[in-house]
């Protein structure tokens, strides 16, 4: 299992486990974390699913792919250096402990 | 009855909406959330993709875990079937013999398949797939089957297909238009995904006429055509549309066609029943015409209107529809409704796997088609919303940035 924290942009705080191999979207989805829309589920087809990742473990993760790098464009929040489409995260034992911002709309 | 509340029926993607739209605007009330479905809400779209892929399990189509029920106060109730509703009354009946009071109603229901109906059509071996319930059943049975007929070239045929013949099965769709997807998609986009199937190896019959399921001991054994020709099977998925399910809301006195018909805020023709999702028949004023729809989108934000409306607020809903499909390595997004098109403008190299199609009525652009082209996608959805065409001359030309036309 991999320990996640969310903070919503105001604030609010969820700590969240889920096992490896789920996204990063699916995570907080299923725990009901709010400022998560995920319209389309993980297609990477919706953009609602951004979120500002923890710098601190950028590097344990892969680069986006074509396809998130042009939906981030198209993000509702700004897009920032460290922003990511959840959905195309995948869980491993490495990001344990990472604590995700949420924009304030994905909408 | 003073804490009957509010209940929803169908706990689908549109019930499920309605249900956190609620919380989230404020309700407090009672919230009950029917399903005739056994667990807790699940996501459909995998069904066809990766769970019949075998690259999900179960668990992970799970919308919300069952925490957050308790927590957001959402009284779950699954195997729930409402077999009756009673307006003047304001109560409903289950299956199990219980009745339920409800102040304010929401219907969301979504559709019903569509049967075959041909000779044979009801033998063992003959797959559709609408629930987890079918995915699963489906999943086995394919592991063992060598040769695999799918009928009907829409979303749901043509992905199962391209599970099957992931996972090497011999596969033959049998599609009765003379292209793909002809309800949804236009020329282009249809051509492409023909080829693409063609070349993993899918064998395609275009205007096949279905006449006959031969059955051999019980089980089906082929597929036939009208003009004679015989498809080996080991089994068959029908993949030939669905119905909205309104029986009960036909039963209960409610304006229906094809559909339960809602105004623009989701309100049927009962002031305290509201309908969303697969189910409601509604006047789309991007399109001035009646629609209903099939799709996430449409479950998702329906839903939070309806949730609005039985709050007492009055917000229209107009959002550009939008839909996608996932086959092999290639995404289909479709950003508002194409039926009715006059001209089709091309953006990129039609053979590249990597275009836009955009589709305009009377010099309006109505909807865009694009394959793996995410970004057209995103800003389709807003050109369409906010009513914005560019000229067909720049839509056709990819070093015209469409973004500065918003
Ligand atoms: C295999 C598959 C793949 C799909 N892929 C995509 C895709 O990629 N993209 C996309 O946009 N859309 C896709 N769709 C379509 C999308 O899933 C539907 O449009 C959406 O689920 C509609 O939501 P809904 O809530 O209206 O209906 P549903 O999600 O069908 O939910 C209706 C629920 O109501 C319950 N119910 C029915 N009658 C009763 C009753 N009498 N009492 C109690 N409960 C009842 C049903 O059991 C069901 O659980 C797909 C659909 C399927 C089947
Ligand atoms: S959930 Fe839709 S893009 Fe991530």
């Amino acid at each position: 299992m991999v320990k996640i924290t969310y903070v919503e942009a105001d604030g609010r705080r969820y700590e969240v486990e889920a096992p490896e191999g789920w996204s990063l979207m699916e995570a907080a989805f299923q725990n009901g974390v709010e400022g998560i829309e995920a319209e389309c589920g993980g297609a990477c087809n919706c953009a609602t699913c951004h979120v500002y990742f923890d710098e601190r473990y950028i590097d344990k993760v892969p680069q986006p792919s074509a396809t998130e790098d042009e939906m981030l464009e198209c993000t509702a929040a700004e897009r920032r250096s460290n922003s990511r489409l959840s959905c195309q995260i995948e869980l491993t034992s490495e990001l344990d402990g990472m604590v995700i911002n949420l924009p304030d709309t994905q909408i | 009855m003073t804490d009957a509340g509010i209940v929803i029926v169908g706990g689908g993607h549109a019930g499920l909406s309605i249900a956190e739209a609620l919380r989230r605007k404020g309700y407090e009330g009672r919230l009950q959330l029917l399903n005739a479905e056994a667990g807790l809400p699940y996501q459909r779209p995998p069904l066809s993709k990766q769970f019949l892929k075998g690259e999900w399990d179960e668990a992970r189509l799970v919308q919300r875990n069952a925490g957050f029920y308790t927590k957001q106060r959402i009284e779950r109730l699954s195997s729930a079937k409402v077999i009756s509703i009673d307006p003047a009354q304001h109560t409903l009946s289950l299956e199990n013999g219980a009745q339920l009071h409800w102040q304010k109603l929401a219907l969301a229901m979504g559709s019903r398949l569509r049967r075959l109906a041909v000779p044979g059509s009801d033998a063992r071996g003959v797959y559709y797939l609408h629930s987890l319930h079918h995915a699963l059943a489906l999943r086995e049975a394919m592991t063992k089957a060598r040769r695999i007929v799918v009928i009907g070239g829409g979303f749901i045929g043509l992905e199962a297909a391209c599970a099957f013949a992931s996972a090497g099965k011999q596969v033959t769709l049998l599609d009765r238009a003379d292209t793909l997807l002809s309800r949804s998609a236009s020329t282009p986009v249809a051509s492409y995904l023909q080829q693409l199937h063609s070349g993993k190896g899918v064998q395609i019959e275009n205007r096949a006429r279905v006449t006959e399921i031969a059955v051999s001991n019980a089980e089906v054994s082929g597929v036939r055509l009208d003009d004679g020709q015989f498809f080996a099977a080991d089994i068959v998925l029908v993949g030939i549309g669905v119905e909205p399910e309104v029986a009960l809301a036909e039963m209960a006195g409610l304006a229906c066609s094809d559909g339960v018909q809602v105004d623009a805020y989701c309100l049927t023709s009962h002031p305290d029943i509201v309908a969303a999702g697969d189910i409601a028949r509604f006047h789309h004023p991007l399109y001035n015409r009646s629609v209903r729809l099939e799709s996430i989108q449409n479950a998702v934000e329906q839903g939070k209107h309806a949730a609005g409306t039985l709050l007492g607020m009055r917000d229209e809903y107009r959002a550009v529809p939008w839909f996608w499909s996932d086959q092999y390595d290639t995404k289909l997004q479709i950003a508002g409704l194409s039926a009715d098109h006059d001209l089709e403008v091309i953006r990129g190299d039609e053979h590249s796997g990597r275009f836009s199609v955009f589709c305009y009525a009377q010099k309006q652009l109505v909807a865009v088609e694009t394959l793996n082209a995410p970004a057209d996608h995103m800003i389709a959805r807003r050109l369409i919303q906010a009513g914005v065409s560019p000229k067909p001359d720049d839509a056709a030309n990819p070093d015209f940035d469409l973004r500065s036309l918003l």
